[in-house]
């Protein structure tokens, strides 16, 4: 098979997967199990709540619980559904009610069932709750909602929020370690057992001496491990050796342990030294009732907190153990924590669950004291009253908004980046690790191997974040939780025995068996049973979500060991399967999943197609394509390219690239500018850009059909020449040819929304929108000449010019302290103007102006200034390949350069652009480019699968140019020919929305800060541009010290202060008697003025305030 | 938003072959030739009708639905 | 010299025995000196389609024109003295277009013009696209401008001077952008190349 048949062919399977699934699939997925399973399961979790009242006491139990439509309750109480747009247009949340069911039982027996609504849940966007998620491509432009919307992130007050997945340690694994410190290793066996919003962490340590220690969290210090399998329940030491290994190397290793246990022989006796350490100085009976509570609760809690589940935890402790001591023999390797297997990623649905489950609890709480107090009175209606919905509500809206998660996680959401379409798919798909930023955590940021398929190897951001914050892969697929009970029953078919039935030939010689966390049993031949399970697997027997492992020890002492994960979060990926050398995928298939006769899903069914997480992994040998396909490979890879996420899978050819650059252009391509949603008339963003005449890359990758960048082009394809230019680009400047630019390239417009509310205060008073006159005395007034654009309502006019400092809404508040006015001010409180100002900084025409109404019932605007922005010098361009640029001139097209057959080229970039940073892709790009133009289609630069460079030469000596893209060029200015050809091609080229418009400052005169009296920080207050200590320390090295006064004090804070000589205090001038009086000196007093920095008299002042007396000293200046 | 009118580079104009070229092609004409036929010659004006895209046909359907007054 | 080509749109010309510095600024007037006829000057009176006015007035102004250099001035060398303009020195187009059941294109072809030999070199392109109900009603003023004012008023696509097979031989191609002949750019280039030198001349006191 040719390469073609691997590159063009099987990307079919992989579009038609994303396509179907659509890029937010993993955050669908998992709000849509919250909703249907997770609401339900934490209500049942707390089940009922007994309501003990002095006389007659009753319970109230809880049943199922339902979901409203999204849907928003007016002012008036009037209750109407809403859509999304309607939610960002009026800052409204999507939201939907949540009802349960509740009944009344009273001395056993059911009463009273009703249906009360508990709070609001946000509602994601497309996901099953959600309104649009079963509407036509015409429908939702009907409900004026983007066709090609994701979904995938919630609407909180108007703002779209996304919770970026959360990486995470992989639950209730046993994951062994040695640490090297000082010399001397230690071996650390760790495991985070958790449940459902509970997690607990069980460490054992193989000391220096020999022996091993456990630590849990609910217990201050640590405990011999024998004493802890004694206090579970296990009786003779023959058995709790033989719970580690019954093999005697180990048990030989056990030795000191048993040693170091013989204080407590008994279980009792280790109860009660438990006892001793979790509840010191009480009766004995409480003491070893609260050591059992800590095995049942605080021991591997994902076993069960009963005590029936103690033989298992005392297994499962030996396994934990036996691994610990097998490493310790070097018998096994020690575990990877960064290997992706060890890894799973919780989405919206998990975060929302631990949060709904506190908020929930919280409101039983409250319902339950409400109800108490209440007494008599019972039935549906009290209990209705008893029920206060802001808990959950609230809780939930202000998470989401601020992204406080409780417990210090901070930053759990973010704002959805709608720079460009691109921008908010790679969003969508992002990864955030939970681990520090301040930390250097180098391994933790490395690329590993098993992110191959999983985890984009490019888009990172670089500094603090990196390889901290991620972005799923292409071909990445978030897996959904698997029922064990299934899975567990065709284990047992396929020879699996449980611990307790495996005789001791099988529990020496055997392989081990787990299933997320469970020692489940044991087998004889684990590699049979991993084999028979996958067979299983294949034909439909079992979830392709499922995943298996088997690990073969590297020493034939150890346990083989088999690991079943069904858990969800973990990242799978497909690949094709190959049976005795031979890929199961055949060119019928694929025919039909283009015509779509079949899906990806009908491949995953017939076993032709597998999901495979990263550590099953560990047991394929993965081909790169047919061509490369042997009798000893398991799997192949269906689309190499697929290995690259969203941001990265735009750049043709990377594989030619340094591996940076691609890392460089992930992060540029989000600030493109671009066609982001045909909603863009009314899109309610605070900042929006658009790009007028935008153009779909003519060298483009295959992946591009997906991001949809034939509606969503975020770029324009300039002729480039690569060659010096009168030095106007150098330092990566580029320079622009005027008249492209005159034409209309790269032209985009800028809108900023500026919004107003009409307020209700305390005493009926309200905001009012209107021009506020001069006439009527308020406060803030800033002069007719501002509110001119206004009209009779107070909004500014359709398409008016407007600049820095107009009012775009005009409106007027209450006035703050009406009390105190009224006592000295006749004429009575003066309202104050709040109106809303173009920002100082910008301009624009009033795009378009929007009037709704708030939750309050109160009026709101919202105005929407456009600005239109021709590429000038300063603004930023890039190419796709990592190399950025400023426009350093614009250069009239008769001084340009003109090639032989007289084209201008739009785009200089300087020659020293390439040498160091090798973007071989880009030469590729442009020869490319250039061919394709020739050619009138597309050429395909996927990456690994793209069309040869040969193919491009053809073309370009059919048309009689040079192969190598190079061209004689002439010096516009002289008509001379250049001494060499100069290498001219088509690239795609981004505009990023770094503008010198939004950039440009400059300050001689202006605001000061209230405190300090020195110069206002930052653009948007008209700041000054700080003189600090480096630039303050040339001065003094120059000698220039009245350049130094000049700038440190005569133009920052300079003041007068007058200064009693006698006393050395501060002294000040009595306007009333019109005199200099010291507070210390009366009459004695001798006052001089002084010059000082006012930043220096506010020190002087605070020391005063800290019983201090800085006393001045002052002399004639000479 | 709509083709433009000149090719950025040369000044060309092309905004009038954009339709009969995008219909040739749609026709099943090789796109390279309906380029040629079409008279443009430089690759800067090919590159304009092969890739510009008219991406005001997304946005007027939104306002297909409610013919104003 | 030898003409080379001449086809109305296009015209190559071999030059001997001139200065290569001679035959560039030819070449350069061509692209920034030549006028030519551009609308400038856009009053919206109404617009309510998706393209703003300003786009729509920038697409306006790339419209190729069919100039008349002989009966028409460059505003500030008019007579008339009026900042508006006058008959000789502008030329009123008016749009009015409104959107039927379907999505409609206007063309260049829907701008009329006040004087049928000054008008868009090809009728159909594309200006803006109406939905139904949309509407756009406008008046656009062309006057002459030249190259280095805006690109809009190059009256030549291309201008490239190349060197010939033999020494001092140089070849000017020109390609008009469709308001005027070829030849005639490069011809009105000789002359205001040679009335700039006659400026110069006079400048420096020699002969008028």
């Amino acid at each position: 098979m040719s390469k073609q048949f691997a590159a063009s062919n099987s990307w079919v399977i992989l579009s038609d997967l994303l396509q179907r699934e659509g890029v937010a699939r993993q955050h669908l997925n998992s709000y849509n199990e919250f909703v249907t399973r997770g609401l339900q399961n934490i209500a049942d979790e707390i089940n009922e709540v007994e309501i003990e009242t002095v006389s007659t006491p009753y319970k109230v139990k809880f049943g199922r619980v339902t979901l409203g439509s999204p849907r928003v309750v007016e002012i008036d109480g009037s209750v109407s559904s809403i859509l999304p747009m309607e939610s960002r247009l009026r800052n409204l949340t999507y939201s939907a009610p949540i009802l349960l069911e509740m009944t009344i039982e009273e001395e056993g027996l059911p009463r009273d069932t009703t249906r009360q609504h508990i709070g609001d849940l946000p509602v994601m966007v497309k996901s099953e709750l959600c309104q649009l998620s079963n509407r036509s491509r015409e429908q939702l432009i009907e409900s004026g909602e983007d066709p090609n919307d994701p979904g995938g992130y919630f609407i909180i007050h108007g703002a779209e929020r996304v919770i970026v997945g959360l990486e995470d340690l992989s639950p209730n694994k046993i994951l062994v370690d040695a640490e090297k410190l000082a010399g001397a290793t230690t071996y650390k066996s760790r495991v985070y057992s958790s449940v459902v919003g509970y997690r607990s962490k069980l460490e054992l340590t193989l000391k220096q001496d020999g022996g091993i220690n456990v630590k849990i969290p609910s217990c201050p210090v640590d405990l011999p491990y024998v004493i802890v399998m004694r206090a579970l329940g296990i009786k003779s030491d023959r058995d709790i050796a033989n719970a580690v290994s019954p093999k005697q190397e180990i048990q030989d290793l056990l030795e000191v342990s048993f040693d170091k246990a013989s204080e407590a022989p008994t279980e009792k006796d280790a109860l009660v030294y438990i006892g001793n350490r979790v509840a010191h100085g009480m009766l004995e009976e409480f003491r070893v009732k609260r050591a059992l509570s800590t095995l049942d609760w605080g021991l591997l809690p994902h076993l069960g907190k009963t005590e029936d589940r103690r033989f298992d935890k005392s297994m499962f402790m030996g396994e934990a153990a036996c691994k610990l001591l097998e490493l310790r023999l070097g018998w096994i390797e020690a575990d990877d924590k960064d290997h992706y297997g060890n890894k799973v990623i919780k989405f919206a649905g998990q975060m929302l669950a631990d949060l709904f489950r506190t908020a929930f609890r919280n409101l039983v709480r409250d319902m339950k004291y409400q109800l108490e107090r209440t007494g008599q009175k019972r039935g549906g209606n009290v209990v209705g009253a008893a029920i206060r919905t802001g808990i959950i509500t609230d809780k939930l809206n202000n998470a989401i908004a601020t992204g406080n998660w409780g417990r210090g996680k901070v930053g759990v959401t973010q704002l959805l980046d709608r720079t460009n379409y691109l921008s908010t798919l790679s969003h969508l798909r992002r990864v955030q690790s939970p681990l520090s930023r301040s930390q250097p955590n180098f391994e933790a940021r490395d690329l590993h191997a098993t992110h191959f398929g999983r985890i984009c190897p490019s888009e990172t951001p670089e500094g603090v974040n990196c390889g901290l914050v991620k972005n799923l892969a292409l071909s990445a697929i978030i897996s959904v939780s698997v029922p064990s009970q299934e899975v567990e029953g065709k284990l047992w078919e396929l020879g699996a025995k449980q611990i307790r039935d495996s005789d001791e030939k099988l529990q020496v010689e055997g392989c081990r068996i787990f299933m997320d966390g469970r020692f489940l049993g044991y087998v004889d031949d684990g590699e049979r049973l991993a084999k028979a399970f996958r067979k299983l697997r294949r034909e439909g027997q079992i979830n392709p979500s499922a995943s298996v492992l088997y690990i073969s020890p590297v020493n034939d002492n150890a346990y083989p060991r088999i690991y079943i994960s069904l858990s969800s979060g973990r990242v799978l990926r497909p690949l094709v399967v190959v049976e005795s050398g031979r890929p199961l995928l055949n060119p019928e298939m694929i025919s039909k999943v283009s015509g779509g006769q079949s899906a990806w899903r009908d491949l995953v069914d017939q076993g032709t197609i597998e999901l495979i997480d990263a550590n099953e992994e560990e047991n394929c040998l993965v081909a790169m394509g047919p061509e490369d396909v042997t009798t000893r490979n398991s799997h192949m890879e269906l689309f190499p390219a697929a290995m690259f996420g969203i941001a990265a899978s735009i750049i043709p050819y990377p594989e030619h690239n340094q591996s940076p650059r691609n890392t460089y252009e992930s992060a540029m391509a989000k600030q493109s500018l671009g066609f982001s949603s045909p909603t863009y008339p009314i899109s309610p963003h605070v900042r929006q850009h658009l790009l007028v005449s935008p153009q779909a890359p003519v060298v483009r990758t295959r992946t591009l059909d997906l991001l949809k960048i034939d509606e969503r082009p975020l770029g324009t394809n300039c002729v480039v020449a690569v060659l010096s230019f009168e030095g106007y680009n150098i330092e990566d400047a580029i320079i622009m040819n005027k008249s492209s630019v005159e034409r209309g390239m790269a032209r985009s417009f800028f809108y900023r929304l500026y919004d107003g509310e009409a307020k209700q205060y305390l005493g009926g008073m309200r905001d009012t929108f209107e021009v506020p006159s001069a006439e009527s005395n308020i406060r803030g007034y800033r002069g007719e000449k501002f509110y001119r654009l206004l009209e009779g309502d107070g909004v500014v006019a359709h398409e008016s010019q407007v600049a820095g400092g107009d009012v775009v809404i005009g409106r007027t508040s209450p006035p703050r302290f009406m009390e105190e006015y009224k006592e000295f001010e006749i004429k009575g409180p003066y309202r104050r103007d709040t109106s809303v100002a173009v920002r100082p900084s910008e301009a624009g025409v009033v795009d378009s102006i929007f009037m709704t109404e708030n939750v309050e019932g109160g009026k709101m605007f919202k105005v929407r200034v456009r600005d239109m922005r021709v590429p000038e010098i300063g603004d930023k361009f890039a190419s796709r390949h990592g190399q950025k640029g400023v426009i350093g001139l614009v250069v009239p097209q008769e001084d340009m350069p003109y090639t032989a057959e007289g084209i201008v080229p739009d785009v200089i970039i300087n020659p020293h652009a390439f040498p160091s940073r090798m973007t071989v892709g880009q030469f590729i790009e442009s020869i490319a480019g250039k061919a394709a133009a020739f050619r009138g289609s597309p050429v395909d630069g996927s990456a690994f699968a793209g069309e040869s460079i040969d193919e491009m030469e053809k073309v370009l000596r059919g048309r009689g140019f040079e192969p190598t893209g190079r061209e004689v060029m002439y010096d516009g200015k002289t008509g001379k020919k250049f001494a060499t050809d100069v290498f001219v091609g088509v690239v795609y080229y981004q505009k990023l929305h770094h503008m010198v418009a939004d950039k440009i400052h400059a300050r001689a005169r202006g605001q000061v800060q209230m405190l300090t009296k020195q110069p206002t920080e930052g653009r948007a207050r008209g700041g000054g541009l700080r003189f600090g200590e480096m630039e303050r320390d040339c001065l003094i090295a120059y000698g220039a010290s009245m350049v130094l006064k000049d700038r440190l004090l005569d133009e920052a804070d300079k003041t007068e202060i007058y200064v009693c000589e006698r006393c050395g205090l501060i002294a000040y001038y009595d306007a009333k008697q019109r005199k200099y009086t010291c507070k210390i000196d009366g009459d004695q007093a001798k006052i001089s003025t002084v010059v000082v920095a006012y930043a220096f008299k506010l020190l002087l002042q605070e020391m005063m305030s800290l019983n201090i007396a800085p006393r001045l000293q002052l002399k004639d200046k000479v | 938003m709509m083709i433009p009118i000149r090719c950025f580079t040369c000044g060309n104009l092309i905004g009038d072959k954009f339709v009969p070229f995008q219909g040739r092609v749609k026709g099943g004409e090789e796109p390279g030739k309906v380029l040629d036929e079409l008279g443009l010659k430089r690759y800067c004006c090919r590159r304009m009708l092969i890739s510009s895209i008219d991406v005001i046909d997304q946005v007027l359907p939104f306002y297909s639905r409610k013919p104003e007054l | 010299m030898k003409v080379l080509e001449d086809s109305g749109s296009s015209v190559a010309l071999q030059l001997e025995g001139i200065d290569r510095s001679y035959a560039n600024a030819i070449r350069r007037f061509c692209i920034a000196e030549v006028p030519s006829m551009a609308i400038d000057d856009v009053v919206i009176l109404e617009n309510s389609s998706v393209l703003y006015d300003e786009i729509l007035a920038h697409r306006l102004g790339m419209v190729p024109i069919r100039t008349d250099l002989e009966r028409y001035n460059l505003p500030e060398e008019c007579d008339c003295g009026n900042p508006l303009g006058c008959h000789k020195c502008r030329v009123l187009f008016v749009l009015d277009a409104k959107g039927k059941d379907k999505v409609m294109t206007v063309t260049s072809g829907d701008l009329v013009s006040e004087d049928r030999d000054v008008r868009p070199v090809s009728e159909s392109i594309p200006l803006i696209k109406l939905a139904a109900g949309q509407s756009v009603k406008l008046e656009a003023y062309a006057r002459l401008g030249r190259g280095k004012e805006h690109a809009k008023w190059q009256p030549c696509t291309v201008a490239t001077l190349t060197d010939g097979k033999k020494e001092g031989v140089f070849i000017l191609t020109v390609e008009s952008a469709g308001g005027l002949p070829a030849k005639q750019v490069v011809l009105k280039a000789i002359e205001l190349l040679e009335k700039k030198l006659k400026e110069i001349q006079v400048a420096v006191g020699g002969p008028d």
